[in-house]
């Protein structure tokens, strides 16, 4: 039988620590929700952006992208996924910009570096926007969106 | 507007009056025999409310007016109108009494009264016009012979596109064709730079805060708990005796909280380095990709650049991937430089973090040191020196509650303001002629109402009318191609009762709108069988129960079973054939 005091001068012995790990803070595991956005749906998000008089700049389609998908999808409003760091994202949305390049539904204007609809491409945004589908209401969402980044980013500059 | 009583006042000694009819909180059932005056007694609610009707010769002659009593907003209104062809009624309130002779002027009244938009439309003859009654409260009644044949029976139509201005009037979405639509343009416009600028500025405001002040993702609970426990922790240490040892346990207290701040700070800073780090992997994850393109194209030039494979230089081999590569790197680069400016905001953020972390670490120190002084000291020392830090603790917690409090404040402004621009944006939408831009609301309501008219449609037991419902733009549906008018008999009874039903449960969801009740005389009731009319007034009943508001309607065969709220009113008068709604309030029965 060890007694009381027996014990802890065994513990101090053999130097046994027992670790508390109070109040780890647990980070919940999360779908990579970022897979979820393929190239369809992106390449018609960029056109969507680029058929408006402020055109997109090319360096900074991929975050743009991010940040107009964040604050236009309900679940991804205030999330910690922070889309617009995601390199899958980023890769994907490439793609889809060369994809609308090759098929003539934008084209870059290479001294300003943006990103310019074509006819066709403002056509082929017309036909999406045009019902009262799931795609026209979310793309209307990202086009505010959209507006009101650019606003909000001249207003901070001072230009407005 | 809930609809309390309503009473018809006679015409002379011979004329004919009502009992005083109490319309039930949810369901009001007016029951009776084909010819026992149903249909007089539905149509003086709607000629008390200012509606234009036409009644049999023997009504003008027997009945002098009509009296009904209704509640807004907590307001007990009674309007008492003359049962004649000119326009007379009179209006009394526990503050103002009124008295109205034209159907406009009761109209704005009315309008005003319930909360409804008063605009400047455009007439069918591209004059203003302004909305009446009479072209809103269509909606909500349902008259015996017309209200089944069409979404929309108005007694007169004169306003361009009547039925949608009246949808988005009751919906509170900007008109279709306004009056003053320059104007709204201009002063909407205005309104939005301003809100825009508003939120720009809270943004910064709370943007500044956050970086200043480091500990925001306490709440106000968080602190007020500390506040309450530090209070504790004072009144203790007055009463105790073992100043000493209690010192000493509130200094241990302090430094098991200094130790949680240290961690969640430390957790934090490794969750930004943490993505840091991440964007080095993107960085990395760009870079292979780019270098598996290089691959790629070379390898593609390799086939090409020999002709046993391929002489002709547009053959069609890899077509179209040459151009993409390419693109694709170019691209890629972009999204590259782009990152690196991103990391440097995140690393600003750590340096911020660590010395609040150095500072935290300092504080803790001192909290050792006092520790071990404390176990030195004597009593009387330990105690001052615990009552100062206790106060000065508190100190800081109050004022950190305070800004706590701006901060939250500030927050919820943001959102209200993002709300409203969302509003304003809207509204200019309705206004603007570019297709591309669109009320966002207006969309939202056409999906809501497909949704409902589909489970109104279920409800109803509707055979033969597709679910492939689309809404158009003025709000008329289209049933997979099939139009409303296409319907005959039996459908389209069910499906002009699930279009109302539809909207009636849509307008109800805003607690805010005032006419909440749904009047129907007597729907064909040899057109819908009765099991399927019994389930729809069950689905009515839940839908009013859970939203204060009231459905009337009158019935001849199927008869409603009155639950709690509900009421019913029978004829009571002896009439020759049978009992009437109407009658002389003397001993003898009067001929119909």
């Amino acid at each position: 039988m060890m007694n009381y005091e027996s014990f802890f001068n065994e513990i101090k012995k053999k130097k046994i620590n027992i670790e508390f790990d109070d109040e780890t803070r647990h980070v919940p595991v999360l779908l990579s929700n970022e897979a979820l956005f393929h190239l369809p749906f992106l390449a018609i998000t960029i056109l969507l952006l680029s058929k408006n008089r402020k055109k997109p700049k090319l360096d900074e389609i991929g975050q743009l992208i991010g940040e107009c998908l964040e604050s236009s999808m309900i679940g991804f409003k205030g999330s910690s996924q922070h889309l617009g760091w995601s390199a899958n994202l980023r890769i994907r949305t490439v793609r889809a910009l060369s994809f609308l390049e090759v098929s003539q539904l934008i084209e870059i204007d290479k001294s300003k570096q943006t990103i310019n609809a074509t006819e066709l491409g403002h056509k082929l945004i017309k036909k999406a926007l045009e019902n009262d589908s799931d795609l026209s209401y979310t793309l209307s969402v990202i086009n505010r969106n959209y507006r009101n980044i650019n606003v909000e980013r001249k207003l901070n500059m001072g230009i407005l | 507007m809930k609809l309390l009583y309503i009473k018809i006042e006679p015409n002379g000694r011979d004329g004919w009056s009502s009992k005083k009819m109490i319309f039930g909180d949810q369901i009001t059932q007016v029951f009776g025999a084909n010819g026992s005056g149903k249909t007089p007694i539905i149509q003086m609610m709607m000629f008390a409310l200012g509606y234009p009707m036409k009644f049999r010769d023997d009504i003008y002659k027997h009945c002098d007016s009509v009296l009904l009593v209704f509640e807004v907003n907590g307001e007990i209104y009674s309007v008492k109108r003359k049962i004649q062809n000119t326009f007379e009624l009179e209006l009394y309130s526990l503050l103002k009494n009124y008295i109205f002779y034209g159907e406009k002027e009761f109209s704005k009244f009315l309008f005003d009264l319930l909360g409804f938009d008063f605009p400047n439309l455009i007439s069918t003859s591209k004059e203003p016009v302004v909305p009446y009654i009479s072209t809103i409260l269509p909606l909500y009644y349902l008259d015996q012979d017309n209200g089944y044949t069409n979404i929309y029976r108005p007694s007169s139509s004169f306003i361009q596109d009547q039925y949608s201005e009246m949808i988005k009037l009751i919906f509170k979405l900007p008109p279709k064709h306004s009056f003053d639509k320059k104007k709204q343009i201009i002063s909407l416009n205005e309104r939005l730079s301003f809100t825009d600028k508003k939120i720009v500025n809270q943004k910064k405001f709370i943007e500044k805060m956050e970086s200043e002040w480091g500990d925001i993702e306490k709440n106000t609970i968080d602190i007020e708990n500390q506040l309450d426990l530090f209070t504790k922790q004072m009144e203790d240490i007055k009463s105790t005796k073992t100043i000493k040892s209690d010192s000493i346990l509130i200094c241990e207290s302090w430094m098991l909280e200094a130790r949680k701040d240290i961690k969640r700070i430390t957790d934090d800073m490794t969750n930004l380095v943490l993505r840091v780090q991440s964007f080095e992997k993107i960085k990395q994850e760009i870079e292979i990709e780019i270098n598996t393109l290089g691959l790629n194209e070379e390898a593609k030039r390799l086939f090409s650049s020999f002709d046993e494979i391929c002489s002709n230089t547009n053959c069609g081999l890899f077509m179209g991937s040459s151009d993409t590569y390419g693109k694709n790197l170019l691209y890629l680069k972009d999204q590259i430089k782009d990152l690196e400016r991103n990391t440097e905001i995140f690393e600003d953020q750590i340096e911020n973090l660590k010395n609040r972390q150095k500072q935290h670490l300092e504080y803790l120190n001192t909290l050792i040191e006092h520790h071990n002084q404390l176990q030195e000291q004597d009593e009387s020392n330990s105690l001052v020196e615990t009552i100062s830090e206790l106060v000065n603790k508190i100190f800081h917690l109050q004022k950190d509650k305070e800004i706590l409090k701006n901060y939250d404040i500030e927050k919820s402004n943001l959102i209200k303001d993002e709300k409203e621009r969302t509003k304003i944006q809207d509204e200019l939408a309705s206004y603007s002629n570019d297709s591309n831009d669109k009320n966002i609301k207006e969309i939202e309501l056409r999906n809501t109402l497909k949704n409902k008219i589909i489970y109104w449609l279920d409800i109803l037991n509707t055979k033969n009318v597709s679910r492939e419902i689309s809404i158009d733009n003025n709000f008329i549906p289209i049933f997979n191609g099939e139009k409303i008018n296409q319907f005959k008999g039996s459908t389209l009874l069910r499906v002009i009762l699930a279009i109302h039903a539809a909207i009636f449960e849509i307008y109800l969801q805003d607690d805010t709108n005032n006419l909440r009740f749904l009047i129907m005389d007597t729907p064909r009731q040899h057109e819908i069988q009765s099991e399927d009319f019994e389930k729809f007034i069950n689905e009515l009943k839940k839908l009013v129960e859970n939203n204060h508001a009231q459905i009337i309607f009158s019935s001849t065969e199927y008869r409603y079973e009155c639950k709690d709220g509900d009421m019913e009113w029978l004829p009571e008068f002896e009439g020759i054939e049978q009992k009437m709604f109407l009658g002389q309030e003397a001993i003898f029965p009067i001929v119909l």
